[in-house]
Formats: structure tokens, sequence, C-alpha cells
């Protein structure tokens, strides 16, 4: 399925500037809600860009938009402020990919919607 | 609430049904769950499927399975949960007998797999996830389940030949289920050294891509003991039903299914028996690893236990605890809506002594545990026999 | 009107990298012959997932962490290039988003082939110059292609410098500017060609060397400067041999023009060549250094800048990782195969 623009667009603060939301007991959510458990509220907060890999796997066929990165790696990632994200894990030796190691955010392509579709960008993570 | 009773089953052979539709698959598992359980009418009927919008490109199951099932004009509930989908048509179906709004209800699942390219189809299962935080990202369901499984064996010193032990069991029991997708064995040897396909997950670690129906007969209790007696009365102890978080780096461990743990607890107190009283469980094994961790938040073994209990034979057929006798999802199939109808047909048979090679000896209590997703909702069913 | 100038400067350069042996051994051709007739061996590749923009974003975003400033501060933001990823809608708002410069930024993409990265940094620092902006960003990027077995496809790389100007905190003032452009066509590309065109040899003296002198010497007598004036110089480089040749013929030592050479193993980056090789210089320069750079773009034309360097380039040269070190440190080697595969060179399936 094609992603098209007013979905695009609508994630756009999150994946380009990483903007997060924090509630009043530390907890931070990526991205944004409208609604917070147990009826809190949250202030703005942008995301640490460095962190720490929690699990990761190398998949050896991705989804057809993915297949040309394939092989790749992806990881869970603890950022250093406590909010964790799913990133793609590039830039690296494969074989060098694991547990603990440190990672930063850095602006990649994350897929093209075909040769007319839109080019859609978003985060990646490299080795620190 | 009612007690409510398992009274029929139906499905047929699942794999690559080139020859079935999506229609076709119901109407067949559904018609032959009425023939089997010998009523003449139903009241009302649930449909658990994915995504048959995104596979064959049709939605209002409702409509569409009454009608072509012939029960036009009975009331017609689609359900979805991702993998979920069968489980929680089942929950609903006993919750409307239970009620005591209904007294004859068909629990039906249904998944058309095979009609779209690996791509497609990869892509329709992928919207189990979180697809902008997730599938945007680039993780499959592989992915997330491998990262699961990196996450245990981290933790817990859980390896790589324990998860391929989870294959090679599901596979012995499922060679000798006819129904089954691949009813034939396999060694260890060669499940470790199948393609890999997110590390560590290998091809033999993976539940297939499966076209398949599966339906059962709801009916109070009472009127099993009175109007359905060819077999032993098999009633629905209890019932639980939960979420998690839909992205797996939201979890709170990521080594933990906390969905299941949730779910059966509450199935568990609603029949007021613990883990150690259920005597086998069909359980969700879209991944080996998927099977380990939830006879882990079942209770069934220690945090971490998982792992070694597969390997030392606990869960194999002629174990301590049963798991999957049937085959699970990687040997059965798993036509991700029918998954869940699929695990009650083989509780109750094993119940009725009606399981054929795979029958335990003497069960009494059965768990059917069946997941969303990365472990984003889980229902658990306990089934007794009580005669 | 106060001094204006560089106030943060950030280079971005992918890992991956092939030989030229690795290009020449497809096409049959003297590799040894190309190393030596282009001075060069080796040259970058963006991987699947990198463009002119995700390249701009992660360069402007080292300039801005040497500017100290947020990117809300930038009033206008110009990315030059001949591969922006699209036809019509302009890298610039794309990076503008990235960066926060939204929404009070003007942007428009530029094209000039290897020229419109400088000319980006003409505009925004008019624009400051003349007090309409505070802060303006001028980027040249490329991932520019070469058609497969043609002479460009030895050196066609991808890279991005990113500059921050202003009139506050300035690191590199811009002492004088020029521009020497006249309508030679010696290398075009027309729409919807995958590659370019180029004139052959045509390319040498009456288009490079042509605009690059022409601007140079326009500058020099602007100032009244000569090349005993200039710790460093800066050529466009398409290749390893001409800029060395234009320093020759202007009269300027091999050693002035050393730190800001990098085509041999960096390979053409186009809009991002001379601002890239600028960036090796900041990254080493000391206070008082003056710096002479000539960009050049076919079609064709010449920028010419002349900076001095302040003392604040001491504190910011660590601040983001330089350009040396990226170009030589991590590289990743690949075939040719996958080259191809990278750079859309292999007729595929549609969807």
């Amino acid at each position: 399925m094609k992603i098209r623009s007013p979905r695009y667009a609508r994630e756009v603060p999150q994946r380009y500037r990483y903007e997060a939301a924090i509630t009043s007991s530390g907890k931070i959510y990526f991205p944004p809600r409208l609604v917070y458990p147990g009826g809190e509220t949250a202030q703005p907060h942008t995301l640490a860009q460095t962190g720490k890999v929690l699990t990761w796997t190398i998949l050896t066929t991705g989804p057809a938009e993915y297949a040309d990165l394939a092989p790749y790696a992806m990881a869970i990632v603890e950022l250093d402020d406590g909010a964790r994200i799913t990133a793609m894990l590039v830039d690296a030796d494969l074989a060098t990919v694991k547990t603990g190691m440190r990672v930063r955010i850095e602006f990649r392509k994350i897929r093209s919607e075909g040769h007319e579709g839109l080019l859609c960008y978003g985060y990646k993570v490299v080795p620190e | 609430m009612r007690d409510v009773a398992v009274i029929g089953v139906g499905l047929q052979k699942w794999g690559e049904r080139w020859d079935r539709s999506l229609r076709d698959l119901f109407a067949e598992a559904a018609h032959n769950a009425i023939n089997d359980a010998g009523v003449d009418h139903i009241d009302s009927m649930y449909i658990g499927c994915m995504s048959s919008g995104l596979f064959a490109a049709q939605e209002h199951l409702a409509s569409m399975m009454a009608d072509y099932l012939g029960v036009t004009p009975c009331a017609a509930t689609r359900v979805e949960s991702a993998c979920a989908s069968g489980g929680l048509a089942m929950r609903m179906g006993w919750m409307e007998v239970a009620s005591g709004l209904s007294d004859i209800v068909l629990v039906g699942g249904v998944e058309k797999m095979t009609d779209v390219t690996g791509d497609e189809a990869t892509f329709a299962l992928a919207t189990a996830a979180d697809t902008e935080y997730e599938g945007y990202q680039g993780v499959t369901f592989p992915a997330l389940y491998a990262m699961m499984a990196r996450a245990h064996m981290e933790r817990y010193g859980t390896t790589i030949e324990q998860l391929s032990h989870v294959s090679v069991k599901n596979h012995a029991n499922g060679a000798l289920n006819p129904d089954a997708q691949y009813p034939f064995p396999v060694t260890l040897e060669t499940v470790m050294n199948s393609t890999m396909v997110s590390d560590p997950l290998r091809l033999l670690h993976c539940s297939p891509i499966t076209d398949g129906g599966a339906a059962v007969i709801l009916v109070p209790a009472e009127l099993a003991k009175s109007k359905f007696k060819k077999r032993p009365l098999v009633t629905v102890a209890g019932s639980g039903h939960a979420t998690d978080t839909i992205a797996l780096h939201s979890r709170d461990d990521l080594t933990w299914l906390k969905a299941t743990e949730i779910a059966a607890r509450n199935a568990y107190k609603m029949a007021g028996v613990g883990p150690k009283d259920i005597d086998f469980a069909e359980v969700h094994d879209c991944f080996a690893i998927a099977e380990i961790m939830v006879t882990e938040a079942l209770g069934f073994f220690e945090a971490g236990k998982g792992g070694p209990a597969a390997e030392n034979g606990l869960t194999a057929r002629t174990g301590s605890k049963p798991i999957n006798t049937s085959g699970g999802l990687k040997s059965k199939g798993h036509p991700v809506g029918a998954t869940g109808v699929a695990q009650i047909i083989v509780i109750a048979r094993q119940l009725w002594g009606e399981a054929g090679k795979r029958q335990l000896k003497d069960p009494r209590r059965g768990l059917a545990q069946n997941m969303g997703g990365s472990g984003g909702s889980t229902l658990v069913h306990i089934l007794e026999r009580k005669g | 009107m106060s001094e204006v100038g560089i106030v943060g400067y950030g280079s971005y350069i992918p890992r991956f990298r092939i030989k030229l042996e690795s290009i020449a051994a497809v096409w049959g051709a003297d590799a040894e012959n190309y190393k030596r007739g282009l001075q060069l061996f080796e040259k970058s590749v963006p991987g699947p997932d990198q463009d002119t923009i995700t390249m701009s974003v992660e360069a402007a975003r080292r300039a801005l962490k040497r500017a100290g400033i947020t990117g809300d501060k930038i009033g206008a933001a110009y990315i030059g290039s001949e591969s922006h990823p699209y036809a019509v809608k302009p890298s610039g708002t794309v990076v503008s988003e990235a960066l926060g410069a939204t929404p009070e930024c003007h942007t428009a993409d530029l094209e000039f082939a290897c020229k419109a990265g400088t000319e980006a940094m003409y505009i925004v620092y008019s624009q400051v110059k003349a007090g309409v902006i505070e802060y303006g960003l001028g980027i040249g990027a490329d991932t520019s292609q070469g058609a497969p077995g043609d002479a460009l496809e030895y050196s066609a790389s991808a890279g991005a410098a990113a500059y921050v100007f202003g009139s506050k905190n300035i690191l590199a003032t811009v002492d004088y500017t020029y521009a020497y452009m006249t309508d030679t066509p010696d290398f075009w590309r027309r729409e919807h060609q995958f590659y370019p065109q180029h004139g052959g040899r045509y390319t040498g003296d009456p288009a490079y060397f042509k605009h690059t002198l022409g601007a140079a010497n326009g500058i020099l007598a602007k100032s009244g400067m000569k090349p005993e004036d200039f710790t460093y110089v800066v050529f466009h480089q398409p290749n390893g041999k001409f800029p060395m040749e234009a320093a020759k013929r202007l009269g300027f030592p091999r050693e002035k023009a050393i730190t800001g050479w990098l085509t041999p193993w960096l390979g053409n980056t186009y809009s991002g060549a001379s601002p890239l090789g600028l960036t090796a210089i900041l990254d080493v320069a000391k206070p008082g250094d003056r710096i002479l750079m000539v960009s050049f773009g076919s079609g064709a034309g010449s920028d010419a800048f002349i900076y001095t360097v302040k003392d604040r380039i001491l504190e910011v040269q660590d601040m983001a990782p330089k350009t040396r070190p990226q170009l030589d440190e991590n590289k990743v080697y690949i075939d040719y195969g996958r080259y191809a595969k990278f750079r859309g060179k292999i007729i595929r399936n549609e969807g």
C-alpha cells in the first residue's frame, strides 16, 4: 500500500525532529498522544539523539520497499532519556551489531513509493 | 452467566488451497461444524478474520459468510484482533451464549492468504504491528519475534537448540494430524540449518502462510446435556482477554508476554484453577520463541525456563505438560483468523477422546492461548470435560 | 554594514567507496590509465537510503552545531545540487523542516551543475549582508550519476557541505566575492534523461579553466591580492588533475592547494566539491589564515570567495565530525554490482 501525503505529512514532526511528549510522572511518549494513561497530561519533549541497543536482529528479507537494503539490522534502541524506538541500524558491519552498542540517530530516506510516489524520510541509527 | 458447551467442530485440510476461495473456506468449515454438532439452525455466528480486505479485497464478512453458509438473515459478527481474531470470536460467541442472549452460536475463523504475492502477504501481516513506528521503520513479524528471541536468549541463556526442539516436537505431533499443512516430522539438524529469516530465527522456526477455516458450535451446557449427548460434556470453564502495547518497544519487559499472563490469570480465576491443573495446551507458536515465552507467561514454567522445558521433553505429547499436540501453528499451519478457533477444536477433540493418533491419556482440562501481533492482544480459554 | 561571514560549517560523506579498478574491470578499461589521467583512486557512493536531502540534513545539523544556533534562527536555506531527489518539490523544504527552520524561512532549490552549492552560499551571504535575514544556510550536495562506461562514471560521487552565514560569531569573514559566468555548453542533462552529456575535451580549457581562471583573476584584481597573500586555495575538483593545474597556472604552490584537495579519494561531489574542500581547510585552519575558493559549474560559471579566518575557528573545529576523517576512516568498499544496484543503474521490474 503506497503511503500518501496526509498520512506522511502528519508524522513529519516525529520523523524529522523527534518531537515527543513527557508526562508529569516522567514517562516519554513517542509519538505524543491525545490521551495518556491514568488521565495524565504531558509537555513537549525532544528525544535524545543517542542511546544503546536493547535487542536486535538481522533480516535476510525485508518488506518489498526495503528489499534493496537487505540484509539489514533492526534494533530496539533505548535513548539516553529513557525513550525507546525501533529503528534500522545502518553503516555498521553486520557482524559487529550487538546488544549494548552505542548508536545515534541519523536522518535517512526510509522508502520510495515507487518511481512516481512520495520520497519518505525518517530516522535510522548508526554506530555512535 | 450460563455454562457453555462445545458440541461440534469443523474444519478442512489446511495449506495452500488454490481450489478454495475465502468464502468457500469458511462455508466448508462452518458447514462441517453444523453437521458435526447435529444442530438444525444457528442463532448467531462469529467470524474471526484478520485481514480479508488486504488478502482478498473483501470486507463485510458478516453478510458474506451468513449468505454463503445459507443462513441469511442470521446475525453475524466479524471480529478482528490480528492473529487472535479466532480466539476473540470464541470469547464473543461464548459471551453470547453465557449471557442467555442466544442458544446456538457458531464460532468460526478463516483466512485466505495465498491469493496475494508473498510481499503482499508480508505487508498484510505487518499491519498487526505499529504501522508508523514499527512497520515504517523496516520490521517484519519475524524481525519482531527475532528481537524478542535475542532478548530472551541474552537474559536467560535460552538457546537456538531449545527453540529448534519446539519445531521438532510440533512437527512430530503434526505428522500425526491429517488436516495439518505439513504433516511430516523434521529433524533438529534440518531446523537448525534451515534458511535464516531474521537472526536468530530460521525458516523452520516460523509458522507458514496458510489458507484455512475452522468452526465450533456452542450451546448452553443444559441444552448439551439434554439434546446433544453423543459426546462427553465439554464446557468453557474460563475465558480471559487482555491487551498490551501495540509496539514491542513500548513493552515493560521485552522478554515477557504480559497480555498472556493477565488473560491467563483471568481465565484461571474464572475456572477456579491454576497452571498446574491444566493437562495440556494449544498455544500460539507463530514463532518457536513464542511458544517458549507463552508457556512461561501461562505459569507452566518459571520465567526463563521455557527453553529447557522444551528441550527436556516436558512439552512433548508424552511429557508432563503436552503443548501443541496438534502440531501447533508451525506444522498445522496458521490461517490467521482461523487459528484461535482451531485451537478450541483441538482441545475439544482431546477431551472427547477423538484426537486419533495424537490422543492424550484421559485429559480433563485443556487451555487454548491465542495471541495477536507481537503479543498486543491475547485470548485464553480453558475447557473442561465434565463426565 | 558590519562584517558578514561563515558562522558554522558542516560536512557529510557517505561510508561506501568503490575503487577505480572495480569500475574499469567491468568496462574493460585500463584502470592505471584512468588513475593517472584523472588523479583519482576511489570515490564515495551513497547508500540506497541516502540522497541529496539526507546528506544535506546531516551536514546542516553539523553546521548549526558549530554556529551555536538553533534551526529556527535560519531565515533562508538554499540547497544547490544537480541531483535533487524531486524534479518538482524542493529539497529545501524537507531540509528546513528537519532543521526546525520552518515556517519562517525562504527556500527554493538551486541548480547550476557543480557550482549550485557556492551560488547558495553567495545568496545567503548577500541576504545577511543586506540585512534581510539574520542567518542563512547555503548547502552544496550531490549524488550525481555518471553514465555506465563513461569517463564520468569514475568520478561522479556523493557528499554534502553546509554553511551558516551571519554577522555575529563569525569564524571566517567573506572579504570579497566575484562571479564569472557565460553560456558555455560543456556539460548538460536534458529533462527526463538519467545521465548527463558532456563535451569531452571541450570541458577543459574552454570551460573549466576559462571560468575558474577568469573568476580567480577577477577576484585577485578586485581585491588587489596575489597568491602569496593566501594560506590556502581550493578549486572545483572534478578530478584530481584540474584543480592542481589551475593552482599551477595561477601561481599557487601545490602546498596551498593540498588541504582542500579531496577528489583523489572522494571523487567529484559536484555541488559539494569546492564547498567540501573548504570544510577540510576550515577543519585545520588557524586565525588569520586567508583562503581563496573558486568553484566551477558546467554551463558554465565560477564563483570566487576570499575568506579570512577568525579566532572563533579554534572553538568550533572539534564540535562536529571533521571532513578528512569521514573521508579516510570507516570506509566500506563495494564491488561494481553492488554499486550499480545502489545507484539504480540496473533495470528492475516495476512494483
